[in-house]
């Protein structure tokens, strides 16, 4: 790791968060300063008040947690209509395939109620025999990428499929007069 | 020159760190008995759910089987929290005007589901498979009690390993006839009437005919801790 001066220019095509990115000056800056301004003063209270306060937090903390250590009873969130294949608490098996450079590998993917847990290859593949590559392995994290959108939001709010089909079945009309010309899917490449 | 701390502040001070010691080791006991308290262990506790969902009418009066809603408890490791489709099965046709049953009707419409509130939770460590329980002959009321009378669920024992323990270190009292699985009384006939093996033995059903579903003792660590 290489040593840099707190107030050597950083590079530009190197950034640490999306502030840094879009204020490199004010990051800059920031970073320059071991201390930030005011870092040793106490400003408004006295340090007896401030010792006091300390006291009476970390007290207050205690009988807090102590009355609130019993959870309240977490949500269950069952189907509305189960799926017919689906046991919760069974997993299914899918053969599936991950392309990657080019190249598809067949494998198994372990799915516990529609959410995929583990990519394992597929032992029936007369080429690979049931080998996955670390790629493999790993593309089980891209479906857990938090930028994925975890549910149907209209304009923000969250949405089931069901409600998304019947909004989208009252657009349909309007859609068919061009053929369609007016629709446009935003989606990444 | 006079001494600054007279005699007796020796026994003061021995008492101070008796007292401290004393204390950390009775403030570490009582923490460990609180949380077998059932302040925590939420025992008897009934839990509030949206909807007025009343177990003593759907199976005291109208008869339905533990297994109609919570239909996977033979073949899963979860009994199954019913789908709202179950509840559409006889509320699309009884009562389906009913200010009551609002919330099903508008979950199994929008296709968003109803936010029950779960009763009994054990924790993320511990693997427990109701499956295996069902087919070795633990009834229902044994862990859940008797839920024909609870207007609303509460958790009936207070889900210590301990408790547990009791019963998978002598399986015998609580093993009744496949029949009476889900039978809403206490003492099934046929009731601890199975001889279980140690968990040493294999299945040698054929050698004990008498040996009722082919009951062991479970009491390696691995059992549930995996």
């Amino acid at each position: 790791m290489s040593k840099r001066k707190p107030t050597a220019p950083i590079e530009s095509d190197h950034w640490r968060s999306i502030d840094e990115h879009d204020h490199p000056e004010a990051a800059r800056e920031a970073v320059a300063r071991e201390f930030p301004d005011d870092a040793s003063e106490l400003d408004g209270t006295s340090r007896r008040e401030f010792m006091q306060l300390v006291g009476g937090t970390l007290a207050l903390a205690g009988v807090g947690t102590l009355a609130g250590c019993k959870d309240s009873p977490e949500g269950v969130r069952p189907y509305n209509v189960k799926p017919a294949d689906v046991t919760p608490g069974k997993p299914l098996h899918y053969a599936t395939t991950l392309t990657h450079a080019g190249y598809a590998s067949a494998v198994l993917a372990t799915a516990w109620e529609g959410r995929p847990t583990k990519i394992e290859g597929n032992p029936e593949h007369p080429f690979t025999k049931g080998v996955s590559s670390s790629f493999d392995q790993a593309a089980i994290l891209s479906l857990y990428d938090d930028t994925r959108a975890k549910e149907i939001k209209e304009h923000g709010t969250g949405r089931s499929w069901k409600q998304f089909c019947l909004a989208i079945e009252s657009h349909a009309a309007g859609l068919k007069g061009d053929g369609g010309a007016k629709l446009a899917f935003l989606v990444e490449p | 020159m006079r001494p600054l701390f007279p005699p007796w502040s020796n026994t003061i001070f021995r008492l101070v760190l008796a007292l401290l010691a004393g204390g950390a080791g009775g403030g570490l006991l009582l923490l460990l008995l609180y949380k077998r308290t059932p302040l925590q262990t939420l025992q008897s506790e009934p839990v509030t759910q949206p909807i007025e969902f009343d177990h003593r009418h759907h199976v005291s009066d109208d008869g339905i089987d533990c297994r109609y809603c919570h239909n996977t408890v033979e073949t899963s490791s979860s009994a199954g929290y019913p789908a709202t489709s179950v509840c559409m099965n006889c509320h699309a046709q009884i009562w389906n005007q009913s200010p009551y049953l609002d919330m099903v009707r508008k979950a199994y419409f929008s296709g968003q589901p109803i936010p029950w509130r779960r009763v009994h939770k054990l924790p993320d460590f511990v693997y427990f498979n109701h499956s295996i329980h069902v087919a070795k002959g633990v009834g229902c009321v044994t862990c859940h009690g008797r839920v024909d009378q609870m207007a609303e669920i509460r958790q009936g024992p207070n889900m210590q390993m301990s408790w547990c323990l009791d019963c998978h270190r002598n399986p015998t009292p609580n093993i009744r006839p496949k029949q009476y699985i889900t039978a809403m009384i206490e003492e099934a006939p046929g009731q601890g009437t199975v001889e279980a093996k140690s968990s040493e033995s294999g299945s040698n059903t054929a050698q004990n005919p008498q040996t009722m579903n082919d009951v062991h003792t479970r009491t390696s660590c691995t059992t549930c801790h995996r």
